[in-house]
């Protein structure tokens, strides 16, 4: 195996990141053991990693940006720092309910729920205000059938025909 | 599994996922409820590996402490959104990413954009050419220097690979999260970066 051929690289600088799993990393040794091609190509990529890791140390952050950070943090608007009485008495899932999305999911099941009540309110009372009217068109229609019409004209004013004067009058009066 | 041997003595191996999961876990929770102490101990365990991510990215003190605080800042904001409490690191990490790329957008746009490190660097290169004075190239500083200045012209997808990789000691499973990207596409970065860099070097020896 060459160290320039991609794969074969690729799988070489897996193995020094120590990426490969056990079957892998032990043939890639015993490969490493035997080819000094890609041993010579896999010792300048380590020696150049660690050349790396020591050129480029790490830096200790300085500590004012802790400062500021947390100067900015304190001028946050209060939404985000729940304080005094809510920050012990309210469970943490109620105070999560504050994110954005909970809170439209919230207001849209109330609104659902509102509208819906709404709507069964309105068809309650149309039903009530129509049991209602008949309710009052049987009375009146009873008392005129029981008192006969005295007019003898439909309630559009127009005579009433012989046949349709009252079919119900006999049963009414009992006959 | 493979090597993981003969690291400088000058490095210290990070501790990603070391800590106690709990631990974490707990000083999160409290954070979300707005205690900036717990936010001050996640603060404390993270801002080392956070600056130096930016550090060796951007290459600029000044920018890589922007960077950090405007890092922290956003996820002390965003913590509550964050479900996923056990990836709260490679969250962390895309923040900063994010930041870095928005960083290197404004560097572009001023005037001079080339801070002193990055003059230096190209000094560093030209003076590397064995076109331009082989004897400058024996003076021209320790091998480290000349490696550096490598390091700093890969491409940003290579550095940031190999950063993540190799100085802070990410698994490539864990930078493949933070970079969005396939598990072999960080395997391939990760060694055209070496590639890039073994080529220059062997080119720099020989000169």
């Amino acid at each position: 195996m060459s160290g320039r051929n991609c794969i074969e690289g690729i799988l070489l600088s897996a193995y020094l990141d120590g990426e490969l799993g056990d079957e892998d990393a032990a043939r890639a040794e015993m490969h490493l053991a035997t080819c000094s091609k890609c041993s010579t190509f896999y010792e300048g990529m380590k020696s150049d990693r660690n050349l790396l890791v020591g050129a480029l140390p790490d830096e200790a952050p300085p500590a004012n940006i802790k400062v500021q950070l947390f100067q900015r943090i304190d001028a946050e608007p209060e939404a985000n720092q729940p304080s005094g009485i809510l920050a012990w008495t309210w469970p943490g899932w109620i105070l999560s309910l504050r994110s954005r999305s909970w809170a439209l999911a919230c207001a849209s099941i109330v609104l659902l729920a509102v509208i819906l009540s709404a709507f069964h309110l309105q068809n309650h009372i149309e039903y009530g205000r129509m049991l209602a009217e008949i309710d009052h068109s049987r009375t009146e229609w009873v008392a005129l059938g029981k008192a006969g019409n005295p007019f003898n004209i439909d309630i559009n004013g127009a005579p009433l025909r012989p046949s349709t004067k009252n079919p119900f009058a006999a049963y009414l009066n009992g006959h | 599994m493979g090597t993981t041997e003969n690291l400088p003595n000058s490095f210290s191996p990070p501790d990603i996922g070391m800590e106690l999961p709990e631990a974490l876990d707990t000083y999160l929770n409290k954070a979300k409820l707005g205690d900036p102490e717990s936010f001050s101990e996640i603060y404390d365990r993270y801002v080392v590996r956070i600056f130096n991510f930016a550090l060796h990215l951007v290459g600029s003190r000044e920018d890589a402490e922007d960077i950090t605080q405007e890092t922290f800042l956003l996820a002390y904001r965003n913590l509550k959104d964050l479900r996923d409490q056990a990836h709260f690191e490679q969250w962390l990490y895309k923040i900063a990413r994010n930041e870095i790329y928005k960083n290197r957008g404004k560097a572009k746009l001023r005037p001079d954009s080339l801070d002193d490190t990055e003059k230096g660097i190209i000094h560093i290169l030209k003076s590397a050419d064995p076109a331009s004075n082989p004897e400058n190239n024996l003076l021209s500083g320790e091998l480290g220097e000349k490696l550096k200045a490598i390091f700093r012209s890969l491409p940003m997808q290579y550095k940031e690979t190999l950063v993540l990789a190799t100085l802070q000691g990410l698994s490539y499973q864990e930078i493949s999260g933070i970079m969005g990207r396939s598990l072999s596409s960080v395997k391939t970065d990760v060694y055209r970066a070496r590639l890039i860099i073994t080529e220059k070097m062997r080119k720099y020896s020989s000169v």
